[in-house]
């Protein structure tokens, strides 16, 4: 008997992809080239060099440094409100699906509620609350994020404490939140870690979004979606600019998703 | 001989190794016998039986051998010559009545399903005969039946209505994968007695597959009992309950709790 | 006469779906077990028997009537050995849990407890490392026990703990369980649809249909001489059949 296995292409791209951006972000913590925000009036606009990757912006600012600066942005701004999003929708799904009753009532209302505007609307909404800056549309975007989560953890913790595991965990003597967070939740892992996968990708192409429409992270840090929306004015005269920041965009979604279906391909 | 199986192997393929489930199998079926096909789980009762049902995926599944239904083999016809075969001449019910009926479907529809695929009956002509079947698999008040959802029945009702969309074109041989393991033991009881009816008056041959022997011993003619894919044994009911030739087989008859009273 | 180990009286039931009128599942139950038997619970699907379990385990709100139980508290086998482990946990941990939860044993104590309790339901060392999903519905059964019997509990409640597994398989458990209630003079109430079963298995029997026992007594005396039509109508199923 041979065993015929057909090499998981998803997965070796995808993690390719996603380690080259991962990379690039952590590099940019202890080195660019140059200062991403030092500006120098001599290369305002100047082209591809070896000096110069990329290329430079309106301010002579060097975009390949910007780039890795902004990739480190974008990519905390989505980790923070993934697991913003996780936490919370964990906690809420947990206790809503477990204990169910006219709390669950309540609180999956007011879940189907927030669920019914588009995340990007709500977390505008949040941020003329709080005000712009990286941290804060975190955790607008985080906040958006939460009902999606909670709704499939519910959904495997209403499924789950049907099962005679958990009656039989009741039997030892294990309390509620024991049985719900030792003996439930590792079981909704498999389904929760595709959701993160997708709502990673999302909230990577919102912070993208919400920076585009200038509500996100502020000048002068970089992000992807912020060089997006300076670069529009110069999309002719300076298409390396606009190109850049999206390309990486585009890379690290297609990597993460080639990641996350190469993952699940592996477990089945 | 109505049914002929010789040497039938089926090899698995949509795993990343190829297995092989039924090895050898051998079977000859007549016209108003009852054979029983006795295992346990993983023994391949269930492969076979599908396979002779034609339900098995063409693709993924490799299977050499022949299995003739009136001198003609099932695993090479074209395609087309085997759907007139299923339900018309072949049919079968299953374990889990709870999903072997549409649930979104009136019953009627469901009984009178193949009489849509295989005949041209008008609909006042496919309504009596439907009647006509539900009243055969001893259901009261057919009239109302036909016109309710599955989940307004009981289990047993629901593999009464089973039986009944499999008989309504009087097949010549019913397949039954564990019709009873299902049900309750009352219901267990009326069932068979239902088939062992059925087997009588229409003559229809049945295959039962079943792991519970003592259900074959009351309602079969001949038993095979098969282990891990191989054919152990073959013989007449009381040949096989009286002198067991396989170490197994006696093991299988031991563990059927005794019951003297 | 030996002690009682559980005694209901006068135990009715009610439950009540959104919408629909209050029903009334378990109907004046009462009866006695007694330490060290095996007491057989028969009834069919829809008779109220897994609803008497969950009101003896507390799991049940709307009832009245008295539940008197002198033994620690009680433990459970189930039926599917698939549903009944935690699939996300290796043997090991599992078996210790109760020890964990119950609390007051080291980390050394508690796996050597859980070894013991392999070797007494015939499993081996090695099973300790693997996940539910790895072994077989019989195996899984064993761990069931098992785990059960982690506390050492005085009653065991097995709810048709033989009716998902082959034939063979069934054997080896109701003879695994026969071995551990001498052993640890364990009390148990058994419940099955299989008056086969319960024939090997049980000391007395409750007939249950409709959520009222209809029949009560030594088993033998049952089956010999049935008093009640629905005993009659499920001894004819099982000797036609």
């Amino acid at each position: 008997m041979t065993i015929k296995k057909k090499p998981n292409y998803n997965f070796i791209i995808g993690s390719i992809l996603t380690g080259l951006i991962v990379a690039l972000a952590l590099v940019s913590l202890v080195y660019t080239p140059y200062d991403p925000d030092a500006m120098d009036a001599a290369n305002k606009f100047a082209g591809i060099s070896l000096k110069h990757p990329m290329g430079c912006d309106n301010f002579g600012r060097d975009i390949f440094s910007r780039v890795m600066e902004g990739t480190k942005n974008t990519l905390f701004v989505a980790l923070g409100t993934v697991a913003i999003g996780t936490v919370f929708g964990i906690l809420l799904g947990a206790f809503t699906g477990y204990f169910g009753g006219i709390l669950d009532e309540i609180l999956m209302r007011i879940n189907d509620a927030i669920f019914a505007f588009p995340s990007i609307l709500l977390a505008l909404v949040i941020v003329s609350l709080l005000g712009s800056g990286k941290y804060n549309v975190m955790i607008a975007l985080g906040i958006a994020f939460i009902p999606s989560f909670a709704r499939i953890v519910r959904a495997e913790f209403l499924k789950n404490r049907e099962l005679d595991y958990v009656k039989s965990a009741r039997l030892m003597g294990a309390g509620s939140l024991r049985i719900m967070f030792v003996h439930i939740l590792p079981n909704t892992f498999s389904v929760l870690a595709s959701s993160v996968m997708i709502g990673f990708n999302n909230a990577v192409l919102a912070e993208a979004g919400m920076s585009f429409l200038g509500i996100g992270v502020q000048p002068p840090d970089a992000s992807l979606g912020r060089m997006l929306s300076e670069a529009q004015t110069y999309l002719f005269s300076t298409p390396s600019y606009a190109f850049f920041p999206g390309l990486v965009i585009i890379l690290m979604v297609l990597g993460f998703s080639l990641l996350s279906e190469g993952i699940s391909q592996k477990s089945v | 001989m109505l049914l002929e199986v010789k040497d039938l192997n089926i090899e698995f393929h949509d795993h990343l190794t190829p297995e092989t489930v039924v090895y050898d199998f051998n079977l000859s079926l007549k016209e108003g016998e009852i054979v029983g096909i006795v295992g346990e789980s993983g023994s391949g009762k269930t492969m076979s039986a599908l396979a002779i049902a034609g339900l098995l995926n063409r693709k993924d599944m490799k299977k050499s051998g022949e299995i003739l239904f009136d001198g003609k083999d099932l695993l090479t016809c074209k395609r087309s010559e085997l759907r007139s075969y299923q339900g018309n001449d072949i049919s079968m019910i299953f374990q889990e009545p709870m999903t072997s009926l549409n649930p979104v479907k009136k019953i009627g529809a469901q009984v009178e399903e193949s009489l849509k695929i295989h005949t041209n009956l008008t609909k006042e002509e496919r309504y009596q005969k439907a009647i006509s079947i539900l009243n055969d698999v001893e259901i009261k008040d057919p009239e109302s039946v036909y016109h309710k959802y599955p989940h307004q029945l009981s289990g047993g009702m629901r593999q009464r209505v089973m039986i009944a969309s499999a008989m309504i074109l009087e097949p010549k041989i019913l397949i039954a994968d564990e019709p009873t393991t299902a049900l309750d033991v009352t219901i267990q009881a009326q069932i068979i007695k239902l088939l062992k009816k059925l087997n009588k008056q229409k003559k229809t041959s049945i295959l039962f597959i079943s792991h519970d022997l003592s259900l074959v011993r009351t309602l079969c003619h001949r038993a095979i009992v098969m282990k891990q894919g191989y054919i152990l044994e073959e013989g007449n009911i009381e040949e096989i309950f009286e002198h067991p030739k396989e170490a197994y087989t006696k093991q299988l008859i031991e563990a059927i709790p005794a019951l003297e009273l | 006469m030996s002690d009682v180990i559980l005694e209901v009286n006068q135990l009715n039931t009610y439950y009540k779906e959104r919408g629909e009128k209050k029903k009334h599942v378990c109907k004046n139950i009462t009866f006695q077990m007694e330490q060290g038997e095996i007491l057989g619970l028969v009834g069919e699907s829809g008779s109220g028997k897994t609803t008497l379990v969950k009101a003896l385990l507390g799991m049940v709100k709307d009832k009245e009537g008295a539940i008197k139980l002198n033994a620690k508290m009680p433990q459970m086998i189930f039926q599917d050995p698939y549903s009944s482990l935690n699939p996300s946990k290796k043997i090991g941990w599992l078996l210790q849990e109760p020890l964990r939860i119950k609390g007051g044993f080291t980390k050394e104590e508690r796996e050597k407890k859980a070894y013991e309790m392999l070797k007494k339901v015939g499993l081996n060392d090695n099973i300790f490392n693997h996940y539910p999903r790895q072994l077989s519905g019989g195996q899984r059964q064993r761990v069931s026990i098992a785990l059960a019997l982690m506390l050492e509990p005085e009653l065991l409640i097995a709810d048709e703990p033989v009716s998902a597994l082959d034939v063979t398989i069934q054997a080896q458990i109701m003879d695994l369980l026969l071995k551990l209630k001498e052993e640890m003079g364990l009390s148990i109430l058994f419940i099955s649809h299989d008056l086969r079963v319960v024939y090997k298995m049980c000391d007395r029997v409750l007939i249950m249909e409709d959520g009222e026992i209809v029949e009560q007594g030594k088993v033998e005396e049952v089956y010999k001489n049935p008093a009640h039509p629905y005993t009659k109508m499920l001894l004819e199923a099982v000797t036609t059949v």
